[in-house]
């Protein structure tokens, strides 16, 4: 909450959460407030430029673009949020298990990790749809099992970092169980960077699906989605080179307020700290007195006076 | 005289040896260290980094485990207690520990009610209401009031303040005996005395016992009723702290106490007359010789053999490891004697 | 060897160079906080001074402000700080970069109080220093190495052929700072200043750099300007002692008069909390309160609100510093009556 509140008061994630929102709005009315059907085609419009009739103009076959852009975000959306879950549910908890799990266990969990992480997604997602069939689900999970070492490593890192902390050991000494520091003391700091990793993920699984549906994977003709619509109309440049814009757009900005989000976690959650040192840093490098200046006690020092 | 709460026999602690590449580990961390806390008495610990000070603490709460010898706590054997006993005995929170630096151990995201509350809320045996009055009870005893500062979070307390919330979390178990790492290095000389005449005074309401570990002589000096001076893992010498501060029987406390700055330029030891001459011939102490003979003034060729840890023939409460133990402080007189006496300044002192 | 009755008289160093000069320095961080206010000061050649203080009081802001080294919030607002006297005078509140280049390192040297924070980790400590005396010294490779040898030997590093083929995580605290003592005499600077260097070392370790400076010192004439919150540190190394509280500089004075018989109030308080190096001595003081924070804004006396001596006076308007016996001042209204009440913690000092 405290967290939401933070973001809430930077500008720029203001604006993100507002066309998430609209991006939300979307995803659930979209295709009931699409003016025209979005697989009707009117044979007699093809390839038409903005009008009254056709806001955004129509397509190689007719039909209306604005409705297909509309009634597609569902799918989009969808299936990133699908993927993503889907990799962090694989992730997270082997994440924090590896930090636990003894050496046999983190050495086996960091291998399939790495295999993962080094597979193309591309070849793995054709090769799951082979297997299992094609459709949405199935390169959806395909898709999340490809990301789910983002949130393994992510997890993984930080709950390493806290395993010899202070407080950590403080609570062993209290008598605590490993799942009561897990809950206590460990989640409320994997959170916020999990939280950073979603958003990235997100914003990547959502030109995943994208593209798998530009190569023909995933989401079938003739339903909308946006690579699908970004595909097509990729076809027709010469024809109407401004139409592959409105799709484009749309996940840019989606994407675009999705990694806003994240930077504002970080900021939120005190990890901005780090970037302004590394800033400053690089501001003051030519500083060479022999002993650089203590930053430890400098920050504390302005913080001491900031909070006065 | 009482029964000892903590009766530690003996004890040897040995790190993992050093791996492959890094320089880090020395193997023992503790040698044959035999040493008692009686109920309500104040311990004080001092020596070197790496000289064993918070290995003891950290063996005697159970943190790593013994090599050798016996930890005994009112009649449990620490060493000895595995996973679920060692967690049960955890939770009656008997023994606490009061970590040096309360930034990094306490939870920064946990408000100072929960941070006191945990160890209850840990061992589950009390309720909601009552846990809150505790939390209450502990926060009082240490000069902070419950109301105004339940819900800050760690970083929103100044570091005196930060001190006494980690002392209240040790003490909301009742504990019979108190550890404490540091307590007062991190503060300021107008906290630090509050610090530790705060634990004077857990010490004579809750009959409580302290083991402070300390670097600062002076801050042991005001309150510690008995000290144990470590040297490269071993207990170099244990008496009462006056006894022990004024009239030190094993050269590295006679070097100690002549080392701590002071105001006053009173009569009493200089550093320079305790070091080893610069043309003497080195001597790396090897394994079984004594710990300090590297850098004693007074080595001699007894100090092949590691000396026991005895009392002082004059003084049964007092004892020391070491071949010369109170003879060399008259050796030191007595050379102050033949070269003129002069107005001790401690101002311009040389080596060279 | 036993101890030289060395006490040059404090008058002694009124007339030699000024090495250092701080004149009604401000400094102000953040939202205009100002957190260091009138503060002057001078360090002559070859003169220890120790500036005493609490964290908060400003003491490192002071000596950031003369090593051109706040933080980036905070700005000098007023006042002057000089290095060197004629010729060599630079006014070091308004020098640019390049002066600063050739001021730090080489007329100022440094040390602070977590030395391994200041080497470069992957780097021995014998190039460190022969890099720095060839950059800054500009000697030749082989003159450099063996000046390095020399000074590790001069800062009471045994081995110094072996240390200077270390890197700095094979050394302990003392001896890293040992290094940095190396580096940061190497040029022969004026003025050394070492900001809490020995607060996170053992007392034994404590002492025998204390008393490496000491006798560098002596031999380089090197002015030292100490910062501690240990007045005993103070008391065993510095001719004179400036005592900060809360951004201001309370007493000011030759080390051995502020001691025995302090003016301030808050000098009295201090002593009667540090360590005197009276081991029987069982009570343990505090001073009553906390005090104000960083830039925090008071009509009058900054220390009124925990001083028992306070009146309305104190209170009404700032109180200026005044001299109050040749080369000592005091900042505080109610000198005269409070010199008047007896004072525990009083210590006596062997005349």
């Amino acid at each position: 909450m405290r967290t939401l509140k933070a973001l809430w008061a930077i500008p720029s994630c203001r604006f993100a959460f507002a066309v998430l929102g609209l991006v939300a709005f979307l995803v659930v009315f979209g295709g009931t407030l699409a003016p025209h059907d979005p697989l009707k085609q009117y044979t007699d419009q093809v390839l038409q430029g903005p009008s009254g009739d056709h806001l955004l103009g129509t397509d190689y076959v007719g039909r209306d673009v604005l409705s297909r852009l509309m009634a597609g975000t569902r799918l989009s959306v969808a299936g990133a949020l699908e993927a993503v879950a889907i990799g962090a549910v694989l992730g997270i908890p082997t994440g924090l298990l590896s930090a636990w799990m003894g050496r046999i266990g983190e050495w086996i969990s960091l291998r399939v990790a790495d295999t993962l992480m080094i597979l193309p997604f591309t070849v793995f997602a054709i090769a799951v749809a082979g297997t299992i069939g094609n459709g949405l689900q199935q390169a959806m999970i395909a898709v999340g099992i490809l990301i789910s070492p983002i949130f393994y490593r992510v997890t993984r890192s930080v709950a390493m970092g806290l395993r010899r902390t202070q407080y950590v050991e403080a609570a062993e000494l209290m008598g605590a169980t490993q799942w009561w520091t897990l809950r206590k003391h460990i989640w409320s700091k994997v959170l916020p960077n999990v939280a950073v990793a979603g958003a990235h993920a997100t914003g990547s699984s959502l030109l995943i699906v994208a593209s798998l549906s530009f190569l023909g994977l995933g989401v079938q003709p003739p339903a909308p989605t946006w690579g699908g619509m970004l595909s097509s109309d990729l076809g027709y440049l010469a024809q109407q080179s401004w139409a592959p814009i409105f799709p484009a757009l749309l996940m840019m900005a989606t994407v675009g307020s999705l990694n806003l989000i994240a930077d504002g976690i970080r900021d939120a959650t005190g990890q901005r700290r780090r970037r302004r040192g590394l800033l400053s840093r690089a501001l003051r490098r030519g500083d060479d007195l022999r002993v650089p200046p203590q930053r430890r006690e400098q920050r504390k020092e302005s913080s001491d006076a900031a909070a006065a | 005289m009482s029964e000892p709460l903590l009766t530690v026999t003996e004890l040897s602690v040995t790190y993992a040896p050093p791996r492959k590449g890094t320089h880090l580990g020395t193997g023992a961390a503790l040698r044959e260290v035999t040493l008692d806390v009686r109920p309500g008495e104040i311990v004080g610990i001092v020596g070197e980094t790496g000289s064993g000070k918070t290995t003891l603490a950290r063996a005697a709460v159970g943190l790593v485990r013994p090599a050798a010898g016996s930890i005994t706590f009112a009649g449990t054997d620490i060493g000895g207690l595995r996973s679920r006993d060692l967690r049960r005995f955890r939770r009656r929170g008997e023994i606490q520990l009061v970590f040096q630096d309360p930034l990094r151990s306490l939870d920064p995201d946990l408000t100072v009610e929960q941070l006191v509350a945990e160890p209850l809320a840990v061992a589950g045996d009390v309720g909601k209401a009552e846990r809150r009055e505790r939390v209450a009870e502990a926060l009082g005893l240490v000069g902070l009031e419950y109301a105004e500062l339940r819900g800050r979070l760690p970083r929103q307390l100044s570091g005196g303040q930060r001190q006494r919330v980690s002392l209240a979390r040790a003490i909301v178990t009742r504990p019979k005996l108190l550890f404490c790492d540091e307590p007062v290095s991190a503060l300021d000389v107008s906290n630090r005395n509050l610090v530790l005449s705060l634990l004077d005074r857990l010490r004579t309401e809750l009959g409580l016992a302290v083991v402070i570990i300390a670097h600062d002589l002076s801050s042991l000096a005001g309150i510690a009723d008995r000290i144990a001076v470590f040297y490269r893992s071993r207990l170099v010498e244990l008496g009462p702290v006056q006894d022990v501060l004024t009239r030190p029987a094993h050269p590295y406390t006679g070097l100690l106490t002549a080392s701590a700055p002071s105001v006053a330029r009173e009569d009493r030891l200089r550093p320079a007359e305790l070091r080893r001459a610069e043309d003497a011939a080195p001597w790396e102490p090897a394994a079984g010789e004594c710990v300090f003979a590297g850098r004693c003034r007074f080595v001699h060729d007894a100090c092949h053999r590691q000396p026991a840890l005895e009392e002082l023939p004059a003084h049964p409460d007092r004892s020391a490891a070491c071949h010369v133990a109170g003879s060399w402080i008259d050796r030191v007189s007595a050379e102050r004697v033949d070269t003129t006496h002069r107005p001790t300044t401690r101002l311009g002192k040389e080596s060279a | 060897m036993p101890p030289q009755p060395d006490q040059t008289a404090p008058t002694s160093y009124a007339d030699a160079a000024r090495t250092l000069d701080v004149d009604g320095l401000q400094v102000s961080v953040g939202d205009h906080l100002v957190a260091v206010r009138d503060v002057s000061f001078e360090v002559r050649r070859a003169e220890a001074v120790g500036l005493v203080g609490e964290s908060g009081s400003g003491k490192t802001l002071t000596c950031r402000s003369v090593l051109g080294l706040l933080p980036e919030s905070g700005a000098v607002d007023a006042g002057r700080i000089t290095l060197g006297e004629g010729d060599r005078a630079v006014d070091l509140t308004r020098a640019r970069r390049s002066e600063w280049d050739q001021v730090r390192g080489s007329r100022i040297g440094a040390v602070f109080q977590d030395p391994g924070s200041y080497l470069n980790p992957s780097i021995t400590v014998g190039h460190q220093l022969v890099e720095q005396l060839r950059v800054r010294g500009g000697l030749s490779r082989h003159d450099a190495r063996s000046r390095a040898v020399e000074l590790f030997g001069e800062v009471g590093l045994h081995n110094a052929e072996d240390v200077f083929h270390q890197y700095p995580h094979q050394l302990s605290g003392g001896m890293l700072q040992r290094v940095l003592i190396a580096i940061a005499v190497s040029c022969e600077p004026e003025l050394l200043i070492a900001d809490e260097a020995t607060t996170a070392l053992d007392p034994v370790v404590q002492a025998e750099i204390l008393e490496l400076v000491a006798r560098l010192r002596k031999s380089h004439e090197l002015s030292l300007l100490l910062v501690t919150h240990d007045l005993a540190v103070v008391a065993e190394t510095c001719d004179r002692i400036l005592v900060m509280y809360a951004g201001e500089i309370v007493e000011s004075g030759p080390t051995e008069a502020v001691l025995a018989d302090p003016q301030h109030p808050y000098t009295r308080a201090l002593l009667s909390v540090a360590s005197i190096g009276d081991w029987s001595r069982r009570t343990l003081e505090v001073i009553p309160g906390q005090p104000p924070s960083a830039g925090e804004r008071m009509a009058g006396c900054r220390f009124a609100p925990r001083c028992r001596f306070a009146t309305g006076d104190c209170t009404a308007g700032p109180v200026q510093i005044v001299e109050v016996a040749p080369g000592r001042a005091a900042r505080c209204l109610r000198i005269e009556e409070i010199a008047a009440q007896p004072n525990d913690a009083r210590v006596e000092v062997s005349a």
